[in-house]
């Protein structure tokens, strides 16, 4: 379920852009739920606990509060939720990228639908990469991990061990190959840094053509020779993409 | 006489590939300056000549002062360490040294009778050792490819293969003629065949140098049309900021205009006709008045009319930017290298016919700058000599913005990486400071 908040003074503003919005989730699976507000004050009165909500789209040019203060206190209620500025013209600034507005849509466009449906393409594939759970057989049955919470995998003999972040110990997997875990976290770019050591890009801290440094891991993870070039250029442009 | 001629041109061919090997190792000097190398051969031809001569029946004597005298001359014209000369000129003896050994053992597996090779088959020894200098020539060259890491550039790797089938041909045919020498019938045709190799060998020499000339040249011309292309776009820059400057002075006038307008009207009383007026010079606003500020002058001017470009063309456009307040790279570089960054991307982009997109972001701190520009695409790429081909139809302008983005990030020694999927290409550039 996507929760969403528009916030705009004109109607005609907040229609354009929820008819975009159920336009772009005809084709998808998901649900989706909009909540519209007039103006910025009518915003706070209604006191929303930003946790639940997944996007917000403000327009600048309001009378009283702008957009733009309107913003500034929700990053501060809430430092991970998406903020799209809707706007006649593109004002791009770094005040902006301070509070790390998520897009801006630019009103009077013929994209405008476009713009809309991008920026909601965008925003499914943050929320897939921070919530999805993968499923690994143990022991004990099967369990669901984040990905985002898998610090490395190392596999040994016949054990895969799967190492998480704040757990001492790692996870014991055995039916499942690194070569399989490797598919499955492929999409999370996770890097294969040596025929038994799958590591997770968020948690490198630096990587050279012998080892691995990893956070909160004492040990180095060695790195195959014929592995460090592909494995660099992944780590490369996961550091970019950041 | 034929015998000391001979000889001389003998000694010219070996100056002449040792002239070429030590190139190789010894020469500091950019590509740009070609030297001259014929009064240098020649004169250390002249030089080794005369010591050969003087001291022809002590060898070791001979030795020594052939190489101290080519080690002086080579320091002198290399401009470069002595010790060094010295060096690479006895790697250079050594390896003649080696050839002419197989030369030799070649010639007495062959005739199994000292005595006939020097009555009989003198002018065939000579020709062996014509051909043992063309060895020599090809073995220079094939360091040469492994070695100079300047020039190997100039040549693809097939070309080289065709060049130096040249000289191999070359080879198989002294090794026809000397098979033939026995079947001639006086020592005129015998020596005429001799000065045939001998004029082959040189062209062949001859020849290569040719074809470095013209290399070199073109490689210059080459980088004169990179460095117009990058001028052409600083011009292209200049022109839009004054384009800029001008329409801004424009707008202040009209502004001006309409104000003085409605004060009148104001004035007047008439204030619906005043109301009626501001309403509709508001529906006006141009939306030339999108503005992308990132802190930084120059980008700001560029991203401005890359951004409006874009719009124009209906592609999607989407920003990142932290604060460029304190951008490490200099004024024309954010120019050449941000202008190709989004030509590039917007000509991708232009061609899909749904889904264009482009998504540029700069991203700066702990002294890292990470620039990233996405776009959608759908044409076929072409690889060549790992790098993106030019899809450009005019030829005079192919492939100058890859080349100039890569020669900037090389120039920062940054580091770039280019990942296309099926429908996106991605390039990522990353520079510390």
């Amino acid at each position: 379920m996507i929760n969403i908040i528009i916030c705009d003074d004109e109607i005609e503003c907040i229609n354009d852009i929820s008819n975009a919005i159920s336009e772009y989730f005809k084709s998808i699976s998901n649900s989706y739920n909009i909540q519209r507000f007039n103006s910025s004050e009518d915003l706070f009165n209604a006191n929303i606990d930003y946790n639940n909500i997944d996007i917000v789209f403000l327009d600048i040019n309001m009378p009283n509060m702008s957009g733009f203060e309107a913003a500034k206190k929700i990053r501060d209620l809430n430092q991970n939720i998406n903020i799209a500025f809707i706007t006649a013209l593109l004002d791009y600034t770094i005040e902006g990228y301070k509070i790390r507005v998520f897009r801006y849509i630019v009103k009077n466009n013929i994209n405008f639908a476009l713009q809309i449906f991008e920026c909601l393409d965008a925003l499914l594939k943050n929320i897939e990469y921070n919530q999805a759970t993968i499923s690994f057989p143990v022991s004990t049955g099967t369990i669901a991990i984040k990905p985002e919470n898998i610090i490395y995998v190392e596999s040994e003999l016949h054990n895969v061990s799967i190492y998480i972040k704040e757990h001492n110990e790692s996870l014991q997997c055995k039916h499942l190959k690194l070569d399989e875990i490797e598919k499955l976290l492929k999409r999370y770019k996770f890097i294969r840094v040596h025929k038994s050591f799958l590591v997770n890009p968020k948690y490198i801290i630096s990587m050279t053509n012998k080892e691995v440094k990893l956070h909160r891991v004492d040990k180095y993870i060695p790195v195959a020779r014929s592995k460090y070039n592909q494995a660099f250029k992944e780590y490369f442009m996961y550091e970019g993409e950041q | 006489m034929f015998y000391y001629v001979s000889n001389f041109l003998l000694v010219l061919l070996e100056i002449s590939s040792c002239t070429l090997f030590l190139e190789i190792f010894l020469n500091k000097a950019e590509a740009d300056k070609p030297k001259n190398k014929i009064p240098i051969i020649i004169s250390v031809s002249l030089l080794m000549y005369l010591i050969a001569f003087l001291f022809a029946n002590m060898m070791l004597v001979k030795m020594i002062l052939i190489i101290i005298a080519m080690s002086l001359v080579y320091k002198l014209y290399f401009k470069c360490k002595f010790i060094k000369s010295v060096a690479f000129v006895i790697l250079y003896q050594s390896i003649i040294l080696v050839i002419d050994f197989l030369v030799y053992a070649v010639i007495y597996s062959f005739f199994q009778n000292e005595e006939l090779i020097e009555a009989q088959y003198e002018t065939q020894s000579l020709m062996l050792v014509v051909l043992g200098k063309l060895i020599l020539f090809i073995v220079v060259l094939i360091i040469k490819k492994i070695f100079d890491k300047k020039s190997t550039h100039l040549l693809s790797n097939k070309e080289w293969l065709q060049l130096i089938c040249f000289p191999v041909f070359t080879c198989i045919i002294i090794s026809a003629l000397i098979w033939l020498i026995p079947e001639v019938e006086s020592t005129t045709q015998s020596k005429i065949l001799f000065i045939t190799s001998i004029g082959m060998v040189s062209l062949n020499i001859m020849v290569f140098y040719l074809i470095n000339e013209i290399i070199t040249r073109e490689n210059i011309i080459h980088t004169k049309n990179l460095n117009a292309l990058k001028i052409k776009n600083e011009l292209d820059f200049y022109y839009t900021l004054s384009d800029n400057y001008a329409n801004q002075r424009k707008k202040e006038h009209e502004f001006k205009n309409q104000l003085m307008c409605i004060n009148a009207l104001i004035n007047n009383e008439e204030y619906d006709e005043a109301k009626n007026y501001i309403n509709k010079i508001s529906k006006n606003v141009s939306s030339n008045l999108h503005t992308i500020n990132t802190g930084n002058t120059v980008l700001n001017a560029v991203l401005n009319t890359k951004y409006q470009e874009a719009l124009d063309k209906n592609i999607l456009f989407t920003l990142n930017i932290s604060d460029m307040t304190k951008l490490p790279l200099e004024v024309e570089d954010i120019v050449v290298l941000i202008s190709n960054l989004l030509n590039n991307a917007i000509e991708a982009a232009e061609l899909c016919e749904e889904k264009r997109q482009i998504q540029f972001k700069m991203h700066s701190d702990n002294n890292e700058l990470y620039i990233s520009a996405k776009n959608t695409y759908n044409h076929t790429l072409i690889i060549k000599d790992n790098i993106y081909e030019s899809t450009k139809t005019d030829p005079k302008e192919r492939g100058y913005g890859m080349k100039n983005i890569i020669d900037i990030v090389n120039k920062y020694n940054g580091n770039y990486c280019i990942t296309p999927t099926e429908n996106e290409f991605l390039i990522m550039i990353k520079i510390t400071y």
